[in-house]
């Protein structure tokens, strides 16, 4: 798309400011030139790194250890489907008794107790 | 596929200058820009970038958006001119006592057109705020779009074309009664 702009723009070629490459290998050589005769950077370049690293990495390494374990899951849920059902009146049993109890099951204990059923 | 700037940042941040300088390369034009619409003066302004790009390695840690490099490193230009303009305004008013022969040099008469040229400009460019200035050299000198000009100064495209448009009437009315000098380098 065009820019209506460009249509009215001054011109300023006269200020001899154009791009100049010569110019620009100076002045960014000159600085370079000093930062690397610069000692390193004042924070340990070794902690840095280790900070930044894991930084950098913290939410994909998320992003990686949730698909291993939804992987990991469906495959253990997939091969105790294939073992077969769980008898009906154990888990019925079991969910009584914790009704009885008051008790409150952990993940642990629903993923055991349910654990296989084609529901 | 070029690198992002966020990239070269968090590779500089562990101390790769190569990627530092890949990033100054990139960013040099607009920071060039910025440090002459300041100064006016093509040897200031690359002092000026100098001492900014190393101040910006110094610390690079403190650009918090690694995405927006070119801001922050404009922004940095921009303090680094306006304290250099304090300093070069205090030094002005002090005699110059190694001045002598400077001014005696000759030089060709196209050579004094093009000066005085060049003065008629920048007197006229002084007239604008800070932000007219970098504005109007990075879109009608540079051609830079607004988006690109809003990106790296950091402001609103709107607050772009604003800026463009007070800057071209202020110079336009200053420039009225040109200098047909001016008319002659145009041709």
């Amino acid at each position: 798309m065009t820019d209506p702009d460009r249509d009215d723009r001054i011109d300023l070629s006269a200020l001899g400011i154009s791009h100049d490459d010569g110019q620009m290998k100076r002045v960014v050589g000159g600085a370079m030139d000093r930062i690397r005769a610069m000692e390193p950077r004042a924070s340990s370049p070794e902690d840095t790194s280790i900070l930044t690293e894991v930084a950098r990495w913290w939410y994909p390494g998320l992003a990686a250890a949730a698909l291993v374990a939804v992987v990991a899951g469906a495959t253990v849920l997939s091969g105790n489907m294939r073992r077969g059902r769980y008898d009906d009146a154990q888990v019925a049993a079991r969910l009584a008794e914790w009704a009885r109890t008051g008790h409150v099951p952990d993940n642990g204990e629903l993923f055991a107790t349910f654990h296989g059923l084609d529901r | 596929m070029t690198e992002s700037d966020a990239s070269l940042v968090a590779r500089a941040r562990s101390g790769d200058a190569s990627a530092f300088e890949t990033l100054i390369q990139r960013h040099f034009r607009g920071a060039f820009l910025v440090a002459m619409a300041h100064l006016g003066e093509r040897s200031d302004a690359e002092d000026v970038c100098q001492d900014a790009f190393v101040r910006c390695w110094e610390r690079i840690d403190d650009c918090r958006d690694a995405a927006k490099f070119g801001a922050w490193l404009l922004r940095t230009v921009r303090n680094t001119a306006h304290n250099r303009r304090e300093y070069l305004a205090v030094r002005a008013v002090q005699p110059l006592d190694d001045a002598d022969g400077v001014a005696s040099v000759a030089s060709p008469e196209s050579e004094l057109d093009r000066r005085e040229l060049r003065a008629v400009l920048w007197n006229a460019l002084r007239q604008l705020g800070d932000i007219q200035r970098e504005v109007v050299l990075l879109h009608d000198h540079e051609g830079w779009p607004h988006a690109e000009v809003a990106a790296r100064l950091d402001i609103s495209e709107l607050m772009s074309r604003r800026h463009l448009s007070d800057a071209r009437r202020i110079l336009r009315g200053l420039l009225q009664d040109d200098d047909p000098r001016m008319e002659a380098e145009r041709d």
